[in-house]
C-alpha cells in the first residue's frame, strides 16, 4: 500500500516515513501544500496523511482541491489544531479522518488501517444531482444556484434519496430511514412527501417505480 | 496597670463596634438627627430664656409705669386712698422711711411692708431693680416680683411698691414649654424617617452597584456594573468600575490567547519528539538510536527555546504599554562593538561595517543581544550568500543597526505582521523547522522597551529603502548587494545615550 505523507516538519515526517515503512507501507513525502496536492494528483496512493498548517497552500485547501476534482484519495488530517470547528471543517472539507496532535502512533496506525479497508468510493461531501445540489454540513439545498426551502422531513427524505441517487427505494426501505418507527405514521406519508419534494425540486427528478418505489434520477 | 489601659482601649473600641455593627444609612440618619435634636433643643431652651426674660422685663416696665404714676401723685401730694390700680394681680404701697405704710391699693396689707427693711435697702442701694418674693407673704399666687420707686422729697421720703404677681407669666411659660416638649419627640421621629428614607434612596444605586459586582464571577461573561441615571458621583464610580473591568478583561483576553497560543505552538516539537520515540521503539533494535538522539536532542532543544521564548514574552508582556521599561539591569552598550561580538559566533561569513565612531545607547546588554542575534539567526537562514550588519547613527537622537541578507524578501503588506506573535508567512522565508514565529515578536518586544522601533525594508534598490548619508555608506554598505535581485533589511533604530555621544562629524 503507497502512502503520501504531507508535513512540513521534517523529523516527524521522517519519523511517520522510517515508522510507516517499517509496517510495510511504500512512502512518499512532500514539504509542501502544492507538492502534496501535484504529488496526489498524479495518483497511485492508496491514503494520504495530511498536515493543515502547511507552506503554500493549507491542508483543507488540498482536500478541497482534490474533492472539487472528483478525487476520492482517503485522506487522514494530522493537525495541532484541536478546536471543535477546526476539526468539523476539516472533516467537513471532505476529509476522511482527522487526528490531533500530539497523537499516539499505534492510534495513527489503526485508523491508516481503518481508512485503508473503507476503500476509495466516490463520496462527496455535497451531493449533487443534475441541477439540485444538497449540502449536508450546512442543511442547504439548491436548485440552480437557487435556495429550496424544505421542512426538516422533506430535507431528510431528499437527503436519503441523494444519498441513493440512481438506484431503486422503496416505501419501507423511506419509512424505515426517514420516519421514526415509535410515532405512528400514515401510511401514505410516503407519497404525501414525496408528492411535496416533487413540487420543489422538480417532477423530472423523482421517479417513480411501480410496485417498486421511488428513484432520483442522478 | 490593667485599669488605666482599658481606659486608653475603651473609646477605640467602640468605636469600632459602632463602626462595624451600623450601617451607613443608620451613621447617617443618627447623625442628622441627633444633630438637628440637639439644634431644636437648645434652640427650645434658648427661647424659652428669652420669652421668659422678656415677660418678666415687661411685667418689670409696667410695674414701673404705675410706679411713676403713684410718685408723681406722691409729689402733688394728692394720693387717694386707697390706691387705684389696674388688675388683681398688683398691689401697691406707699412706705416712709420707717416702714410705715402711709397708703396701699386695695387688697394691700395696710400694715406690714411687701418687703422686709433688709429688702428695702437692697432696692435703696440699685433702684432699677427688682425683688421676687413668695406670693404667700401678700396672698398671691407664684412668685411676686416687687419694685420699689423713690417719691415725695427729702422732706417728706416716700418708696412706692408695686408688687406684681408672676402667676400669669409663669402660666404662658408652662404652656411654652409644654407645646415645646410634645412638639419636640414628633418632630424628631418625623425628621428620622425623612432622613433615613432619603439617605436609602441616596444610597440604594449603591446597594445596586454592590449587587452587580457581586455577580462578576470573572468568568467566561464579561460583566459589567449597573450604571445610575444622573451625573453624581455614584454614577461617575459606576463609569469608572465599568472602565477598569473592561482594562482587566482585555488584559485576561490578551493573556488567554497568548496562553492558547503558546500551548498550540509548543504541541507541534512535543508531537515530533513523541513520534519519533514511538517509532523508535517499534523498530526496536533496528532503530538507529544514534540518529534518533541527534533528532531528539534536536528538537528537545527547540521546546526549549520556545519554552524560554514564551517565558520573555509573558514576562514583558506585564503592561499593555512598554514603550521605554527596560526590563534587565540598564547600561552603556556600543553599537559597534554589539555588532562585532554577536557577528562572530555565526559560522557563515556575516559582514560588519562599523560605525565612524562609537556609538553608545543606554540599555539591557542581554536584551540587545538577543535583538540582534535573533535578527541575524533569520538573515543567516535566508541569505542566498551574504549577511552584513551596519551600525550608524540616525540624527542627531537616535542610532541604528542594520542587519541586511540577500535572500527573499517580505511582501509590503506583511512587513507589520511578521512581528506579531506565532506568525509564520506563507512562504519560503518564514516557514521552516526552526522558527516558531516568536523571535521577530521577541524583537519587536525588546526594542520597544529600549523606546526604539524596528521596520523591515527591502534592498536591492537603493532608493526604495531611502537612506541618508553617513560614513557608513549610501545604502548602509550594502553595495555589495548591487548584484542581488531581492533582499531583506531590518532595520532598528534606538534612542542615542545623550551622555555618552560625542558631538561631532558624523
Amino acid at each position: 500500500m503507497r502512502v503520501l505523507v504531507v508535513e512540513d516538519e521534517v523529523r516527524l515526517a521522517d519519523a511517520l516515513r522510517r515508522g510507516l515503512q517499517e509496517e510495510g507501507f511504500v512512502v512518499d513525502v512532500a514539504a509542501t501544500g502544492p507538492a502534496g496536492l501535484e504529488l496526489a494528483r498524479r495518483g497511485g496512493y492508496d491514503a494520504m496523511i495530511l498536515d493543515v498548517m502547511l507552506p503554500g497552500l493549507s491542508g483543507y485547501r488540498v482536500v478541497r482541491q482534490l474533492r472539487a476534482e472528483r478525487n476520492w484519495l482517503p485522506v487522514l488530517i494530522l493537525s495541532a489544531k484541536d478546536g471543535e470547528y477546526d476539526q468539523a471543517d476539516g472533516l467537513d472539507c471532505g476529509a476522511d479522518d482527522y487526528l490531533t496532535k500530539p497523537f499516539s502512533y499505534v492510534v495513527l496506525l489503526a485508523r491508516l488501517r481503518a481508512l485503508l479497508r473503507r476503500g476509495a468510493p466516490q463520496r462527496p461531501a455535497v451531493l449533487t444531482a443534475g441541477d439540485l445540489s444538497l449540502d449536508p454540513a450546512r442543511r442547504r439545498v439548491t436548485r440552480a444556484d437557487a435556495e429550496v426551502a424544505l421542512t426538516a422531513r422533506e430535507y431528510a427524505l431528499l437527503e436519503y434519496l441523494m444519498r441513493r441517487a440512481g438506484e431503486v427505494v422503496s416505501k419501507i426501505e423511506l419509512l424505515d430511514h426517514v420516519w421514526d418507527a415509535s410515532v405512528d405514521t400514515a401510511p401514505n406519508a410516503v407519497e404525501v412527501y414525496i408528492g411535496y419534494l416533487r413540487r420543489k425540486v422538480g417532477r423530472d427528478r423523482l421517479e417513480t417505480i411501480r410496485g417498486a418505489g421511488y428513484r432520483l434520477v442522478p | 496597670m490593667t485599669g488605666r489601659r482599658s481606659s486608653v482601649a475603651y473609646p477605640g473600641r467602640w468605636r469600632a463596634y459602632l463602626r462595624v455593627r451600623l450601617s451607613l444609612r443608620t451613621r447617617l440618619t443618627a447623625i442628622s438627627v441627633l444633630g438637628l435634636a440637639a439644634g431644636l433643643a437648645a434652640g427650645a431652651i434658648g427661647l424659652t430664656a428669652v420669652l421668659a426674660l422678656a415677660l418678666e422685663r415687661s411685667a418689670d416696665a409696667d410695674a414701673r409705669t404705675t410706679a411713676d404714676a403713684i410718685a408723681q401723685l406722691v409729689a402733688a401730694d394728692a394720693v387717694p386712698d386707697p390706691l387705684p390700680v389696674a388688675g388683681n394681680d398688683v398691689r401697691v404701697q406707699i412706705v416712709d422711711e420707717r416702714g410705715r405704710i402711709r397708703a396701699a391699693s386695695i387688697g394691700a396689707d395696710r400694715l406690714v411692708p411687701m418687703l422686709y427693711a433688709g429688702e428695702r435697702e437692697e432696692l435703696a442701694a440699685e433702684p432699677t431693680g427688682a425683688v421676687t418674693v413668695p406670693g404667700a407673704r401678700l396672698g398671691l399666687r407664684g412668685p411676686v416680683r416687687v419694685i420699689a420707686q423713690p417719691a415725695g422729697g427729702p422732706a417728706q421720703p416716700r418708696t412706692v411698691l408695686v408688687a406684681r404677681s408672676m402667676a400669669d407669666i409663669n402660666r404662658s411659660l408652662a404652656l411654652v414649654r409644654v407645646i415645646l416638649l410634645m412638639t419636640f419627640p414628633l418632630l424628631v421621629a418625623a425628621v428620622t424617617v425623612i432622613v433615613w428614607r432619603a439617605v436609602g434612596a441616596t444610597l440604594r444605586p449603591v446597594e445596586k452597584l454592590r449587587a452587580g459586582a457581586a455577580e462578576i464571577t470573572g468568568g467566561e461573561q464579561a460583566g459589567h456594573l449597573p450604571v445610575p441615571g444622573g451625573g453624581d458621583e455614584i454614577h461617575r464610580l459606576a463609569v469608572t468600575l465599568n472602565d477598569m473591568l473592561d482594562r482587566l478583561e482585555a488584559a485576561r483576553a490578551r493573556q488567554r490567547a497568548f496562553v492558547a497560543d503558546a500551548a498550540h505552538e509548543l504541541r507541534s516539537p512535543l508531537t515530533s519528539l513523541r513520534t519519533q520515540l514511538e517509532v523508535a521503539q517499534r523498530l526496536g533494535s533496528r532503530t538507529d538510536w544514534p540518529a534518533v538522539a541527534d533528532d531528539l536532542l534536536a528538537d528537545s532543544q527547540r521546546l526549549s527555546r520556545l519554552v524560554d521564548d514564551l517565558l520573555l514574552l509573558a514576562r514583558a508582556d506585564q503592561r499593555a504599554d512598554q514603550s521605554g521599561v527596560v526590563l534587565g539591569p540598564v547600561g552603556p552598550v556600543e553599537l559597534g562593538e554589539l555588532a562585532a561580538t554577536v557577528a562572530a559566533r555565526y559560522p557563515r561569513p556575516v559582514r560588519v561595517v562599523p560605525p565612524g565612531r562609537p556609538l553608545w545607547i543606554a540599555g539591557d546588554p542581554d536584551a540587545l543581544v538577543r535583538v540582534l542575534a535573533n535578527l541575524l539567526d533569520n538573515a543567516v537562514r535566508h541569505a542566498r550568500s551574504e549577511v552584513l550588519v551596519t551600525a550608524r547613527p540616525a540624527g542627531p537622537h537616535w542610532h541604528e543597526l542594520l542587519v541586511t541578507d540577500d535572500g527573499p524578501g517580505v511582501p509590503p503588506a506583511d512587513r507589520q505582521r511578521v512581528f506579531d506573535r506565532f506568525t509564520r508567512l506563507d512562504d519560503a522565508r518564514a516557514r521552516d523547522a526552526g522558527g516558531a514565529g516568536l523571535g521577530l515578536a521577541i524583537v519587536a518586544q525588546l526594542v520597544r522597551r529600549h523606546g526604539g522601533t524596528v521596520e523591515l525594508a527591502d534592498v536591492g534598490r537603493a532608493a526604495d529603502v531611502g537612506l541618508a548619508d553617513d560614513a557608513a555608506g549610501r545604502d548602509g554598505g550594502a553595495a555589495g548587494f548591487g548584484g542581488a535581485r531581492t533582499g531583506l533589511q531590518a532595520r532598528v533604530r534606538l534612542p542615542a545615550d545623550p551622555v555618552d555621544d560625542e558631538p561631532g562629524p558624523a
